[in-house]
């Protein structure tokens, strides 16, 4: 494990070093601290539109760290030629994609907990009152942002850094609106649909496991299946995602 | 003991959407000892990174084998291995340092700062260890190359060129380093297009042609095979137009230089010029530069 955790660390500080993670932690600063924008307008309703402006740009904080950062990881290591020094050491291709995913994922732990801490202070400074409720988003979040990760780094496996972006909205998108995809042959009466349907019902992961946006904002009941769920789905298809990915990084040639 | 053996080893690059094909490696035979060092020359495009790159598992034959140490398993290969890649490419956001820390522990070792600058300093560049790589020169990833070669303390060394690039200066320091650690042990095997570098520090080479090796042999075999001419110097004679059927003649004040093209004759001339009085100062013969026997052998 020693070489998955070094190769982690270093994609970790490589993508701290990134100027893209440079620009993005500007703009979610810059962002968080627009919700002050929305307080004025809607008096009566200030701490609901803070709590759920706030929550909801963590995840596409998050979301676009594993578009714009995920999906290079692996491509760059490739075009940059630098994988001839690692593949050529006693490193495993398992070792190396989890080690690429742990990074990234390193990142996006560090990434959220600096992002609620800074809602965290920008509550306590503009409702006078913290709202610890919330911090359950932060659990399902890293969960949902493990799973994307690994999805990431699976579509890299194949697809340039731009088609593996799009593929990664795309599958996060689709994967919240999972448990729709089967009412889509209902209403659409097209029954010929039901094959696709249920293909993409279960082979994209069900992100709306992670989703709880409302619950937390508006406190409401969550189970603790649901915390399990968030915890085992996410592990266990991720898992899987990374042992397909080796496999593939185990097919490649570096010319 | 052989540290590489490969047998009939064939590559084939097929482009994934046209039907072109182009052959990398067609049958390559060859082997490395223990301790050697193997130099691999051939012209561009003649099939050496390939082979490199299929012996570091960076490329995967379409026949044939490659056995390393006797047939480990891939990993323990690689832990026997250190690869420098032709020009070489590291992580531009990590220091010197930094780099060399990330390699040790891709080998489970963990070695103090002081210990990675004692190896920095030998390759001189203990002075730029924090300074980002991306500042380092085309020279200085050179070193830099080699030296993280060596962080595993490898019994085989594959390089890819690895005086390419270099000044005159670093050229030299690089061969020492070579010769340096196959003095301690490590066998080496390097492909190169500066053919005066192999010949000074290989014990054998291999010419690769067309994805097939050509030639293989010692140095000194291949040179000594090949005199092509005998220089004699000599001097105390002043009659000397006989000797003009025998080679090019060249009288400079008292001494005289004659160059024998029928070596067969060496003898008979020697004896002659003896007999007429004339003294010997040096009979030097004249063996074929490794350009030469390259530049021949690709001609066949």
């Amino acid at each position: 494990m020693s070489r998955v955790f070094a190769i982690a660390s270093n994609t970790f500080r490589e993508s701290i070093r990134d100027k893209i993670l440079l620009s993005l932690a500007v703009l979610g600063f810059l962002l968080i601290a627009a919700s002050k924008v929305f307080v004025p307008i809607s008096i009566g309703q200030q701490a609901k539109i803070i709590k759920d402006f706030g929550v909801g740009l963590i995840e596409i904080f998050g979301l676009l760290i594993v578009v714009l950062i995920g999906t290079r990881i692996l491509y760059q290591e490739i075009e940059r030629k630098t994988i001839y020094s690692i593949i050529s050491k006693p490193v495993t291709e398992l070792d190396f994609v989890l080690g690429k995913f742990l990074g990234l994922y390193y990142l996006i732990i560090v990434i959220q907990l600096i992002l609620f801490s800074i809602f965290i202070l920008f509550m306590k400074f503009y409702l006078g009152t913290i709202d610890w409720f919330l911090l359950n988003a932060l659990y399902f979040y890293l969960f949902e942002f493990l799973l994307l990760d690994a999805v990431a780094v699976f579509l890299s496996c194949f697809t340039t850094p731009i088609t593996a972006g799009i593929l990664t909205l795309l599958v996060f998108f689709v994967g919240q609106l999972s448990h729709y995809l089967k009412d889509l042959v209902v209403v659409t009466g097209v029954s010929e649909l039901s094959v696709l349907v249920n293909f993409l019902y279960f082979v994209l992961p069900n992100f709306s496991v992670f989703n709880v946006k409302a619950n937390v904002v508006y406190h409401l009941p969550m189970s603790v299946n649901s915390y399990f769920l968030a915890f085992s789905y996410s592990i266990l298809y991720a898992l899987i995602l990374l042992i397909i990915s080796s496999l593939l990084y185990s097919l490649k040639e570096y010319q | 003991m052989k540290v590489i053996e490969i047998k009939n080893l064939v590559k084939i690059y097929a482009s994934p959407f046209m039907r072109k094909k182009s052959i990398g490696l067609n049958g390559l035979n060859m082997e490395v000892g223990e301790g050697e060092i193997f130099g691999l020359l051939g012209p561009n495009g003649a099939g050496k990174t390939t082979a490199l790159k299929i012996i570091t598992y960076l490329l995967k034959p379409n026949g044939g084998s490659v056995t390393l140490f006797g047939g480990v398993g891939s990993l323990e290969a690689r832990k026997r291995m250190g690869f420098l890649p032709e020009n070489p490419t590291f992580y531009r956001h990590l220091t010197g340092m930094e780099l060399l820390q990330f390699y040790s522990r891709l080998y489970g070792r963990n070695p103090t700062r002081k210990e990675l600058e004692e190896k920095l300093k030998v390759v001189g560049l203990k002075d730029s260890k924090d300074r980002r790589i991306s500042g380092y020169s085309k020279g200085m990833l050179q070193r830099i190359g080699l030296i993280q070669t060596l962080i595993g303390d490898p019994d085989l060394l594959v390089l890819d060129e690895p005086l390419s690039g270099l000044d005159p200066v670093g050229r030299r320091e690089m061969k020492d380093l070579i010769r340096k650690v196959n003095m301690e042990g490590k066998t080496v095997l390097f492909s190169s297009h500066i053919l005066s570098d192999v010949e000074a520090i290989c014990n054998r080479v291999g010419i690769i042609v067309d994805g097939k090796m050509k030639k293989v042999g010692y140095i000194g075999e291949i040179l000594k095979s090949e005199i092509r001419y005998i220089d004699i110097e000599f001097e105390g004679m002043e009659k000397i137009d006989w000797l003009n059927e025998y080679g090019d003649l060249k009288k400079e004040g008292k001494v005289i230089y004659l160059r024998i093209k029928d070596t067969e004759k060496k003898d008979k001339v020697l004896k002659e010029i003896s007999r007429r009085g004339g003294k010997i100062i040096s009979v030097v013969p004249q063996r074929q530069s490794l350009e030469e026997h390259f530049i021949r052998t690709l001609n066949e």
